[in-house]
Order: structure tokens, then sequence, then C-alpha cells
């Protein structure tokens, strides 16, 4: 297992280095001009060029790119071009905004959709119908227009919910669970569809094997066939697919963000991407992959714990 | 399993808490008159002074910490604020200033010459619009505590504008040589920023400087600014009451506030939008050295159309690049370029170019694709014949400074007659891409930066009129700014800048 574990983390810096690297060089190739988005329209060519100077934009990009590297490898990310507020502050602010609303939505998804799709395969019928027709149109909707419904409906006219902003837990866990209640339905919605197909499905093949008929016809209770041996056998599957949600829910929290005005790493992305704040972009892009990377390490040690083969392969 | 059961049971639980107790999470400062939230569309770039815009969006995060020199009235003119008296010598080089003696900065050091003088030097040294706005000062000479003299280099009619915006912040002058100051700021405002519970590039709380002077200016106890910049979240927000104010933006954010019975206040910002004709010696575009050709570009806008289709009424149809509150105005320079293509073509004809040219300009429709649509369709009546090239949005102001384009859309933002004749009218301005030069410009700059009072008015009118004459320019409007509040908030703007002043915002019916 520790052997399996190692060649998952090496694996996973290997692809932390990778993808910071075609980060750089891709912001730093593109021809974009932040000093002149810095200092405005008025600023003369030689205020502009004496900003890209201060900003080290004069020297080559192979001698900027290891300045980077070698201080992210200290922790030391550099500063915001735009803010002039430390990198490592910055992401730390906004990663608990990022990681609550993902971690909230995939909860929500988790739940939900195991007991949507237990429901759906075990009772079959007319119920399984209608919430397979429910996840169809559930994925198909766009998470921002959901978003956008639920903070009309309940944060604008009812006001049960914030419209805006975030409430840090240990500020407030009421106002936190509030704060995050709308923009995790919002995200989750997509994700629950899938992950409750998968369940459904999962759970309809595991249901049909012979054990299951053995089981029952030595009189176990039905519930304790269902969820202490169905469900186990039908979970990693589901498990795969909720964390390749969880990944995809990172992106998907971009716009959702921008929708509750959550200044997670999402929002702080596409402004310090619009800006040409390639410190800030790169910052945002390690962190989100190693987030990527420990989380998909977690899945595959939660896979291995379910089923000893996958620690082989 | 049991634990997915129980998870999902927790869940469901706090969702029903949260939906039950969610009341709890709106925000502080509705419905409360002694506080105010407002947004901004981009976070402030730097506290240092000197580093910031001259003005902007981001105004309000500078505005609560900070003191400017002098301050704009209602009509925009500088008034008195920590320079309570000023005046200048006979050859408008040597500006005396009288200070407050009641001031201090939130770090218990005094406001006095000395700290003038440090934050002028410092500012100017500075590469911001706001230091960039002080070339002309040479040095700053300290007569005594609440007196100094500033040296000019030149005379510089801007000036007094300048310091009554952002280049006038004034910080501690024992912070200005930190780097801390660019995130924070030590200042004699009217609030201090509370760093604990603020999120940098995020959430700016500032709570009330209790030793300030001038209190009564600032009705509100604690002050929020959060940065928001998309559109429905800050209209979500203005309608839960979850923020106060906001900056306008397009036409289409004023009218979904005005639909959801928000405040709109409305005031010209100093902006003047339109087709700039930046080769005017004919470099890139022969065509364009022919003043008839410009005035003929300039009888084909029609700017009344213009205004209200593409940007929603908000804006005052214009022919002039100095707003109606500049004084250079001359209303009666309006009628110049009155809407007639016939006249138009005559003089295309007139130039020989009764078939029009071609010339390659930006494109800027993916930001601007009405105005766009609007040039190009005046273009054509003339048969001008535009191809657009492909341009990115950090590249254009580069391009225009850089000489690339012979003309295109821009809005050019000037809070005084002199800032727009520094933009564009000198051999140094950044947007005179092509250094045209005339003596008959030069002689009117001149005499306009070098006398006071009317003769300096009439001076700048008759630069004006000369610019109209020989259609520098195709202006389409002095563009207009809205501010949208929540109906407990009542605002007062002052001409020519991005945002209304903090010292303009007030509980309703106060």
């Amino acid at each position: 297992m520790l052997l399996f574990l190692l060649r998952r983390l090496g694996a996973g810096v290997a692809l932390v280095w990778v993808i910071a690297t075609l980060t750089f060089f891709l912001t730093s190739l593109t021809g974009s001009d932040p000093a002149r988005r810095i200092l405005g329209p008025t600023a003369g060519l030689d205020q502009v060029a004496a900003k890209s100077a201060e900003l080290g934009l004069d020297r080559p990009v192979l001698e900027r790119y290891w300045d980077w590297l070698t201080g992210a490898l200290r922790g030391d990310l550099g500063t915001s071009w735009f803010t002039n507020e430390q990198i490592g502050g910055l992401i730390g602010d906004a990663l608990p905004v990022s990681l609550s609303l993902v971690v909230a939505a995939t909860v929500l998804t988790a739940a939900v959709s195991i007991v949507l799709g237990v429901v759906a395969a075990v009772r079959g019928g007319w119920l399984d119908g209608l919430l397979q027709g429910i996840s169809t149109v559930a994925f198909a909707v766009p998470n921002f227009l959901v978003g956008l419904v639920l903070s009309l409906v309940f944060a604008v006219e009812l006001g049960l919910f914030p419209a805006l902003g975030y409430t840090a837990f240990t500020d407030d866990p009421g106002a936190w669970l509030a704060s995050i209640t709308l923009p995790a339905i919002a995200l989750a919605i997509g994700a629950i569809a899938t992950v409750a197909t998968q369940t459904r499905g999962s759970m309809i093949d595991v249901l049909q094997q012979d054990y299951v008929r053995t089981l029952r016809s030595r009189g176990l209770p039905t519930r304790s066939v269902l969820l202490k041996h169905a469900l186990r056998n039908a979970a990693p599957a589901s498990l795969t697919v909720l964390s390749l949600q969880f990944i995809a829910l990172i992106s998907g929290a971009v716009v959702i963000e921008k929708v509750f005005g959550l200044n997670g790493l999402g929002e702080r992305a596409t402004s310090a991407a619009g800006q040409g704040d390639v410190p800030l972009v790169l910052g945002i892009v390690v962190v989100a992959v190693v987030v990527v990377v420990l989380v998909n390490l977690l899945v595959d040690v939660v896979l291995g714990w379910l089923n000893p083969k996958v620690r082989i392969a | 399993m049991r634990r997915s059961l129980v998870a999902a049971t927790a869940a469901s639980v706090l969702l029903l808490t949260a939906a039950c107790g969610g009341s709890s999470g709106e925000s502080s400062g509705s419905g409360d008159s002694t506080e105010l939230t407002l947004a901004a569309v981009t976070p402030p770039s730097s506290f240092a002074v000197g580093e910031m815009a001259q003005s902007g969006p981001e105004d309000h995060y500078y505005q609560a910490v900070y003191d400017t020199l002098l301050e704009l009235d209602e009509d925009g003119q500088p008034v008195a604020n920590l320079v309570t008296e000023w005046s200048y010598d006979e050859t408008n080089t040597r500006l005396s200033l009288t200070l407050r003696d009641d001031v201090t900065f939130s770090d218990g050091t005094a406001f006095d010459a000395e700290a003038v003088k440090a934050n002028l030097e410092a500012a100017k040294g500075r590469s911001g619009e706001a230091g960039s706005a002080l070339g002309a000062i040479s040095s700053v000479e300290v007569v005594d505590a609440t007196h100094a003299d500033v040296v000019l280099s030149r005379p510089d009619p801007a000036l007094l504008q300048s310091l009554s915006r952002s280049s006038g912040y004034v910080a501690s002058p024992a912070a200005l040589a930190s780097p801390d100051l660019a995130t924070a700021p030590v200042g004699s405002g009217p609030y201090v920023l509370d760093a604990d519970a603020s999120t940098a590039g995020s959430t700016y709380v500032y709570t009330r400087n209790e030793d300030y002077w001038n209190a009564e200016d600032f009705p509100y106890d604690s002050l929020e600014i959060r940065y928001l910049d998309d559109t429905t979240a800050i209209l979500n927000g203005l309608r839960s009451g979850e923020i106060n104010g906001v900056a306008g933006g397009t036409s289409d954010v004023t009218t979904g506030a005005e639909n959801a019975g928000l405040t709109v206040t409305t005031y010209t910002n100093g902006g003047i939008e339109g087709v700039y004709l930046w080769d005017r010696a004919g470099a890139l575009v022969p065509a364009l050295a022919d003043v008839r050709v410009r005035q003929a570009i300039n009888f084909a806008m029609d700017r009344e159309t213009i205004v209200e289709t593409v940007k929603g009424g908000l804006g005052e149809p214009t022919v002039q690049v100095f707003g109606p509150n500049s004084p250079a105005y001359d209303e009666s320079l309006e009628d110049t370029y009155e809407f007639d293509v016939d006249r138009a073509k005559e003089l295309m004809a007139e130039a020989g170019y009764a078939d029009g040219f071609s010339m390659t300009l930006p494109d800027f429709s993916p930001v601007y694709p009405d105005e766009q649509a609007a040039m190009t369709e005046a273009f054509a009546s003339l048969g001008i014949e535009v191809t657009y090239s492909p341009i990115t949005g950090d590249q254009v102001v580069g391009s225009i400074i850089g000489g690339q384009w012979p003309a295109n859309f821009f809005n050019l933002t000037a809070g005084s007659p002199f800032e727009m004749i520094g933009l564009t009218l000198t051999q140094q301005s950044p947007f005179n891409p092509f250094k045209n030069a005339d003596p008959e410009v030069d002689r009117l700059v001149q005499q306009a930066q070098t006398t006071s009072g009317d003769e300096q008015t009439a001076a700048l009118q008759e630069l004006n009129r000369y610019l109209v004459d020989q259609a520098w320019f195709a202006p389409w409007d002095a563009a207009e700014g809205t501010f949208i509040t929540t109906t407990d908030v009542a605002v007062t703007a002052v001409p020519g800048v991005s945002v209304p002043p903090l010292t303009g915002f007030e509980p309703a019916g106060s």
C-alpha cells in the first residue's frame, strides 16, 4: 500500500510541475501588456517600459521561469502585479471559500444521489422513470441558470439566504452555512444527476448477482442486504464517478462563485486571467492542481480500502 | 454505508437549518443608516500615494482612508480641504499653500507642511497616473508648519484639479517609505481600514476614524467595499439590500436597476466618446490629412441617434472634446456638424475622395459591438471602407499610442480641459500618436496655460473652436455615468469624476 501511495504521489508531483510549467509559458508568451493595464491609458511609453522592467518582464522568459520555480519550491508564490498582495495570502483567503463550496456540493451530491440511485434501483417502476426523468433535466440545465433562479427566489425575493458573499465558518457557523447553501445546491444539481444515474445502474447490476439472491434466501433483512452488502459492492463505481465530479465541481465553481459574489479561487482566477496577473494565475493553477491530485489520491486510497484488487493494479 | 447515511442526514438537517435561519446571513449593510456597503468593479491596485489612477471605480477604497489636499465641489471645482487657502505667483510657477493645523494621521503623526512635501515628492516619483500628474512639480519648500510652497518647472493649470483627486492623497510621512503602504494605508481620512475584518482583494471593511476633523461630511459609521465584477451578482446584491451602491456601468445594468426600483443617479463623468482621428497628417491614410475629409466624417455622424440607440440615452451629444462642464465648452459650436450626409459627400468630393477610401482599424467589436457598428455605418455612408484588425484588450492602448491606427472609436476621460490638452494636443501627449503639430494649436495652448481667469477661459474656448473647425476629432457625446443605490441612500455626484465621492453619500431624506 505504501509503494502504491508513493507511486501516486510521485505522479502527482510531476503533474503539478508539468501543468505549472505549461501555464507559465502560455501566460508569458501571449504578448499581453500588464504594465499598460496597471498604469492605465494615459501613461506614456517610457512609463510603461519602466513598469515592465519593475515587473521583471524585460528579462528572458527562462530566467523568469527559473526564479518563479525556485520561489514556488520555497513556498513563495510572489506578489500580485495588480493588487500588490502576497499570492499566498490571496489564495489562503480564497481557498476556504472554494473548498467550502465544493466540499458542500460533493457531500450534497453523495447524500442525495445515493438515496435517489438506491431508491430508483430498488423500487423501479414509475418512481424509477420519474427519477430518471428528473436526472435528465437536472443534467441538462446549466448550473449558473440554477444559481440565478435560486438567488432570485430564495435570496432576493424571500430573503432566506444571502445573495452575495461568504462568511467564514470560524466567524459564524450558521452564517457560513447560509452563505454556501444556495451556491452548493446550484453547483451540485448536475453532479447529483450523474452520480445518481451511476449508482442506480451499479445497484441494479449488483442486485442481480447470485450472492444477493443467496443472502435473501438465507433470510437476511432487506435493509441489511441492500445497505451492508449490495451498496458496498456498488459503491466503488459511484465513488469513482463522484471523484470525477469533485474535480468537475472545482471548475464549475468558477461560474457559481461569480453568480453569488463569492471571492473564491475561481473568481480570482478569472479576474487574474482577464487582467494578465500572471503570478496570481500561476499560484491558483498550482494550488488547484495540488487539490485535484490530493483528491485523486484520497479516492485511490478509499477505493483500495473498498477493493483490495485496486491496490495490486 | 452507515457513514453515508449519517452524512446524508446531517446534510439535510444542515440545509433545513440554513433555510430556517438564512436571514442571519444577510449583510450588515442593509437597513442600518450608519453602515454603508458599496461594490466596486475592481479591487484597489495600491494604497501607496502616486500609484493609483487619477479617477476610477476604485476611488472609494482610497477616499475612505486618505484626505486630499483640495477637494472638488458639486460643480467639479477645487475647494479647500487639508489646504485652506492657496494662490499662485504672477508666473504661475509657485503655488503657496496654507494648511490645516488640526489634522493627525491614524498613526498619531501630525499633518503639516513637512508631510505635504514628503507626500508630493514621493507621489511624483511613482508610476501611477496620480504620480504622473505631478510631473510639473520641481520641489516643495516648507515655509513653516502650516505653509508650504510648491515650485513648478512650468505652469500647470491642471494641478489644482489633480490635487483634488488622487494626486492629492496624503499618507503619514512615517509610512511613506514602507512597502507595506501599498496594502496597509496610514492616512488622515474619515475611516481606518480594519485589516482583520477585511479580506485582501475581496472585501475591505473600514471603521470610523474617531479623531477625524470633518466627521459631519461622512454620516456613516462604517463602510464596507466589496469587489464584485459580475453584473448579476451586483444587481442581486442591490435588490436584496446587501450592497447599497455601485457604479452603473452599461445602460443594460442601469435599465435593470431602474426596473428593480433602485435609485439611479446620472452625471457627466468627464468621458468624451466618439471617433478619434489620430492620423491628421495622413501618415497611414493620406485622406485624413485633408480637413474636408475630417469635416465630412463629422457631418456623417448621427450623434443623436447614436446616443439614443447605442448608449441607451446615457450621453450628451457633442462635437467638442471638452465636456459641457468645462470652461472650454462653447454651446454655439454644437451646430457645426449637424448630421448631413449630403454635405459630407460634397466635402468628400471636393477633397477628391468622392468614391471614398479604405483604412484598417482595430476590431473593438468584442467589447463595443454597437459602437463599432455605428462607426462602420457612418464611414460606409461616405464610401469609406474599413477593414478591422483583431486585437486583444490589453494591446489596445499601446497600439493606439504606438501609432498603429489612423483612427478608432475611443473614450478619453479628463477632469479638466488641461488634462485633455495634455492627453491629446501636445507633442508629449500620449494620444497624439503621430505627433501632429499645428502652430495655432500650440499658440492657443500656450496662451491658456500662462493666463488665468477670463483670459484663460477665452483662450480655451478659442482653442476649442479651432479644434472643432479643423475637425481634429469626431466626438459623439459627453459620456454620462450612473451610480445605482438602494432607495435608502442618497448620492450627490461630481461632474468629471468616475464615481461620486464618499462625501456625496448620505441616508436618503436626511
